[in-house]
């Protein structure tokens, strides 16, 4: 039997919406056995540790911003968070089919609950971009989709 | 004899086209405040020391209700997006963030300006397009 590599735990802060952000795209991914089919264990909160191989994903997250009432009360915390996947230009994986699993995964993803029960996300792509890139001499291929994740207290409205 | 009248006349064409210039300065102004943000997030160190993307970051005005914040640097998108093996340092979603809960207050002053219409004033022209506003 061929063990498959299981991507490491994210270990974000779960109490912060940063957090929760973090650990939902984090778990929605790698737990995927088509996305585990895909890139094995590479999927990375922020950059990958230098020399990994290809393809892999990483995300970053670009914006953040709460809602809230004159009486300050937090309604939901909106994120932007840039999925990136990345191969060699060439490589038999495909990105497109790779780029395509994650959008299936996060796009239209609504009313999830966390299993504390506090928070729901939803989540939805915005756009995606390719860009050409170079690791460690090779050329590379990104695509980049930026998803917007709302974390809101489960049951408000 | 002495003969009362009120003369109708539509103004639909002078405020029509007050509406075309009210939207062409808001886009203005929201696109100029927007730079002006993007340019305020490029503090020094890590890709902003040169000061080159500060520089190159305008608004360029693309038709009457359509601008553009763009930075003229070749590697602009990288640094905004990151790549997988670079951290982002992003400076244009950010300032849109920062904006948008103005936008209302910016499309309200540029409409006030039709006021002018009904009082039959000229008025100012609004950005060409094609116009490029650094500022």
């Amino acid at each position: 039997m061929i063990a498959v590599p299981v991507a490491v735990p994210y270990q974000g802060d779960p109490f912060t919406a940063v957090g929760l952000a973090e650990r939902w795209l984090f778990q929605t991914l790698s737990s995927d056995g088509v996305m585990i089919g895909l890139v094995g264990n590479r999927i990375f909160a922020g950059v990958a540790p230098e020399g990994t191989a290809y393809p892999l994903v990483t995300f970053q997250g670009a914006t953040g911003q709460d809602l809230t009432t004159p009486g300050y009360h937090r309604v939901f915390t909106t994120f932007e968070y840039d999925v990136h996947c990345a191969d060699r230009v060439g490589s038999i994986v495909g990105l497109d089919r790779i780029a395509a699993r994650i959008d299936t995964l996060l796009h239209g993803q609504g009313a999830y609950q966390f299993p504390s029960g506090a928070y729901e996300v939803s989540c939805r792509r915005l756009r995606i971009v390719p860009l050409a890139g170079q690791g460690a001499g090779v050329a590379t291929r990104e695509l980049i989709q930026s998803f917007e994740l709302i974390i809101q207290e489960a049951g408000d409205v | 004899m002495a003969t009362a009248s009120v003369v109708v006349r539509s103004r639909f064409k002078e405020v029509a086209s007050a509406l075309v210039t009210a939207q062409t300065r808001a886009c203005a102004e929201a696109g100029r405040r927007i730079a002006a943000e993007a340019r305020a997030h490029m503090v020094p160190g890590y890709f902003y020391e040169s000061g080159a993307s500060k520089e190159q970051t305008r608004y360029h005005q693309a038709s009457r209700a359509e601008g553009e914040v763009r930075i003229g640097t070749p590697y602009a998108a990288y640094v905004e997006l990151g790549t997988v093996h670079m951290a982002a340092r992003p400076v244009l979603r950010p300032a849109v963030a920062a904006v948008w809960p103005e936008l209302p207050r910016i499309a309200r002053a540029a409409c006030s300006a039709m006021e002018g219409v009904r009082l039959g004033q000229t008025l100012p022209p609004a950005p060409a397009p094609g116009e490029d506003a650094g500022v």
